[in-house]
């Protein structure tokens, strides 16, 4: 007969969360990311760094990979109803610049390309950048202070900011839905 | 491997012939369970979700808070809510948590009981037009030794003879969790109003209680389960005492989806759907259906019991919430010195649990409660960047991190104040939309009383104004009268006239002598304050009044039955 465990067994094996390990997710570059091409790569890496800037010597999503954590989650099947919004969303960032691409353009100019979606260009159809913005902004924030599992928050660099002291038990791997 | 853990059965293999069957695992399943098994019937609990237990519970903001551990995508298992504009949409509220032990595993685990008013607000209140209110059919002499009873499995720590407006005749089993230096500013802030500040019951255990351990003050205890089981949930604390009788098997990942009916109106048997859709009957003498209110009228209505009322799925009530804050600037020689690693704030007041106008007739207030806001790190940077009035990002985002991380503290209080029935706040299965499984999802509107909102805004008042009195900065009040899915009641009201009512006092349906409600649905009225241990409390007794039954009117006799 099985029994519900209860008790301290769970809280007395805690182990260090190590930096690799099978299901972690790994970091990877512009060259071989898991959904983004190197050029969308550019895009939503330079997105990040406006959404959380690198300012004052601080490190912001630039330092964090949220770009990394993003490409990740949007590999997953859970989001996979994302992908096109991404696309199309970048797509229109691109656009917005006047044919040059998003990442080459000004920071002056990337502030006002992002307002713009914050308040909504038409995206296809039926979808309005608004969506995709908001989307975008709480992938950055994720990214920025998940645990670094994930493939975000490189090297704390996003609770060190803050000064969050993650309490153990601390994820081993990353939470996979059993279901999708 | 890991699913596989999470979808076994816990306890004794029961076969499909068993003498009651539960469905749902949570604060209404697992009592009954366990007064059914103590009493030597065999009982399978079916839960829709899987089988966590304690190394499931990390500090994983991402996985636990924001996908799917508890709370199933839209995508998957949707509600739909008929919003106010009359527009039906694809939601997740109205989900509780799909998990053996239900919401009560990641629950703050607040112990509140209901007042021996509260049972008579039909009678004390009189009639409020656009609402159905009515009394409960029992009164409190009834409830009072099940909350006790149910206080003592749990576990609850607290100091309710503190407060004056509750009437406790012992104290709680154990004593009050320690507490944050800023309680007594609280308290003091509150005596200077003529409130009255008492320490808040908890589902924590404040010493080690019956085999567990207790709390460890790690700062996540809502959104999230206990990893040393500190917390009472029913996972915790109810459904390990069910199994060890050797008469309970809990079966996860088990979707109910039809209970049958035969032509006497008697409850046979209960489908249900295993992790890989195969269909199962499984036959009991007797059905207890706890899948949340607005699940088990879904379920109940899908099953197509018989109800003169007409009453099945409506008066559904959720809780009216507020909300304040204030902030503290570090400097502040009165909150320097405290040591902000302990995470219990644990105040609350209940001063306003009626309002007495003095040219409006009585009404019903609520409850307000002290507490530090979430420590989560995205949550947290969330309620700056989206969850405001605007969006907030770049230089000015950073900004108020660093604010609100290095420069102030900030104190917040909740108030759960009551929502009245209404008729028209209700469950019906969506025509159209379907689950992952094909099967018709429920379909819920809410049309609040008017005085929900009110009653709601004089108690954030109140908070709003010991926050002033405490000293604190940028004081404001960021919720009134919002809407809270999470904690349920009603859609199965209980009652003696078959005909304003789906329940009699038994929690069993009028028409049907062996199907039994014991989830938030039976409630008439829904309480100034959580739900969970009145819930808790009331399945209890319905598994002694289920024993009892069964005893005078062999409730378990089936043909080819030796009982």
């Amino acid at each position: 007969m099985a029994a519900l465990p209860v008790g301290l067994t769970a809280a007395c094996k805690r182990r260090r969360t190590p930096a690799t390990g099978p299901g972690i997710v790994e970091q990877r570059t512009r060259d071989n990311g898991r959904t983004f091409t190197a050029h969308q790569w550019d895009a939503v890496d330079a997105a990040c760094s406006r959404l959380i800037p690198s300012d004052d010597g601080e490190p912001g999503a630039h330092e964090a990979r949220a770009v990394n954590y993003i490409d990740a989650q949007l590999a997953l099947p859970d989001f996979a109803g994302l992908r096109k919004m991404f696309e199309a969303g970048l797509m229109q960032m691109d656009r917005l610049c006047n044919g040059r691409s998003f990442a080459s353009a000004s920071t002056t100019e990337q502030d006002a390309v992002l307002r713009r979606m914050e308040r909504g260009v038409a995206l296809g159809r039926r979808r309005s950048s608004a969506r995709f913005f908001r989307v975008l902004l709480t992938f950055s924030v994720e990214g920025f202070l998940c645990d670094p599992v994930y493939g975000g928050n490189h090297g704390k660099a996003g609770w060190r900011f803050i000064g969050f002291e993650p309490r153990p038990p601390r994820p081993r791997r990353p939470y996979r839905s059993s279901t999708a | 491997m890991r699913q596989m853990r999470h979808g076994s059965p816990v306890g004794p293999d029961l076969g499909q012939k068993v003498d009651a069957v539960v469905l749902g695992s949570g604060a209404g399943g697992g009592p009954v369970a366990l007064a059914l098994a103590c009493a030597g019937y065999r009982v399978v609990v079916l839960e829709k979700g899987p089988a966590y237990d304690q190394r499931d519970f990390v500090n994983d903001e991402v996985g636990q808070c924001r996908r799917d551990f508890y709370v199933p995508y839209v995508s998957d298992d949707p509600h739909v809510r008929v919003d106010d504009g009359g527009r039906p949409r694809r939601t997740n509220d109205g989900w509780t948590a799909c998990c053996v032990g239900g919401g009560t595993v990641h629950m703050a685990g607040f112990a509140f009981r209901l007042h021996p008013e509260d049972l008579k607000l039909g009678t004390l209140l009189g009639p409020i037009q656009g609402s159905t209110l009515q009394d409960w059919p029992i009164g409190w002499e009834e409830l009072l030794p099940y909350y006790e009873r149910v206080e003592i499995e749990l576990g609850v720590s607290g100091d309710a003879q503190k407060n004056p407006f509750e009437t406790h005749r012992r104290p709680l089993p154990l004593p009050s969790l320690p507490v944050n230096g800023i309680a007594r500013l609280v308290e003091q802030a509150c005596t200077s109003l003529g409130l009255h500040a008492y320490p808040t019951a908890r589902m924590i255990l404040s010493r080690a209680w019956q085999g567990r351990a207790r709390c460890q003050l790690s700062h996540f205890c809502a959104s999230y389960g206990c990893e040393v089981g500190a917390k009472s949930s029913v996972l915790a604390a109810i459904l390990p005492k069910a199994v060890a009788t050797g008469m309970c098997q809990i079966r996860p990942l088990c979707t109910a989806h039809t209970v049958e009916l035969n032509r006497q109106g008697r409850a046979v048997a209960v489908r249900y759907l295993d992790r890989k859709g195969n269909d199962h009957r499984l036959e009991a003498a007797v059905v207890v259906v706890a899948c949340t209110p607005v699940e088990s009228a879904r379920l109940l209505l899908r099953s197509r019991v018989p109800d003169e009322s007409g009453q099945l799925g409506r008066n559904l009530m959720y809780y009216t919430l507020g909300m304040g804050a204030a902030v503290f600037p570090r400097s502040d020689p009165r909150v320097a010195g405290i040591d902000w690693r302990q995470p219990f704030v644990n105040r609350s007041f209940q001063d306003l649990y009626f309002i007495d106008g003095a040219s409006s007739a009585r009404r019903k207030g609520g409850t307000g409660t002290f507490l530090f806001p979430h420590a989560n790190p995205i949550y947290t940077a969330e309620r700056f960047a989206t969850l405001g009035h605007r969006m907030v990002w770049g230089r000015e985002l950073k900004d108020a991190l660093r604010h609100h991380y290095r420069e102030v503290r900030e104190l917040e209080f909740e108030v759960f104040s009551e929502t009245l029935p209404t008729e028209e706040s209700r469950v019906t299965l969506d025509p159209e939309v379907k689950d992952r499984w094909g099967l018709e999802v429920a379909r819920f509107q809410v049309r609040p009383h008017p005085l929900d909102a009110d009653a709601s805004r004089q108690v954030v008042q109140r908070g709003l104004d010991v926050l002033r009195a405490m000293g604190g900065k940028q004081v404001r009040a960021t919720r009134v009268g919002s809407r809270s899915f999470y904690v349920q009641a009603g859609t199965c009201r209980f009652g003696d006239d078959p005909k304003r009512s789906v329940l009699d006092r038994d929690c069993r349906f009028h028409a049907v002598p062996n199907l039994f409600v014991t989830d938030g649905s039976f409630m008439p009225t829904s309480g100034g304050s959580s739900n969970t241990l009145t819930i808790q409390a009331n399945s209890l007794r319905v598994g002694d009044r289920i024993v009892a039954l069964g005893r005078a009117h062999g409730l378990f006799r089936r043909k080819g039955s030796d009982r």
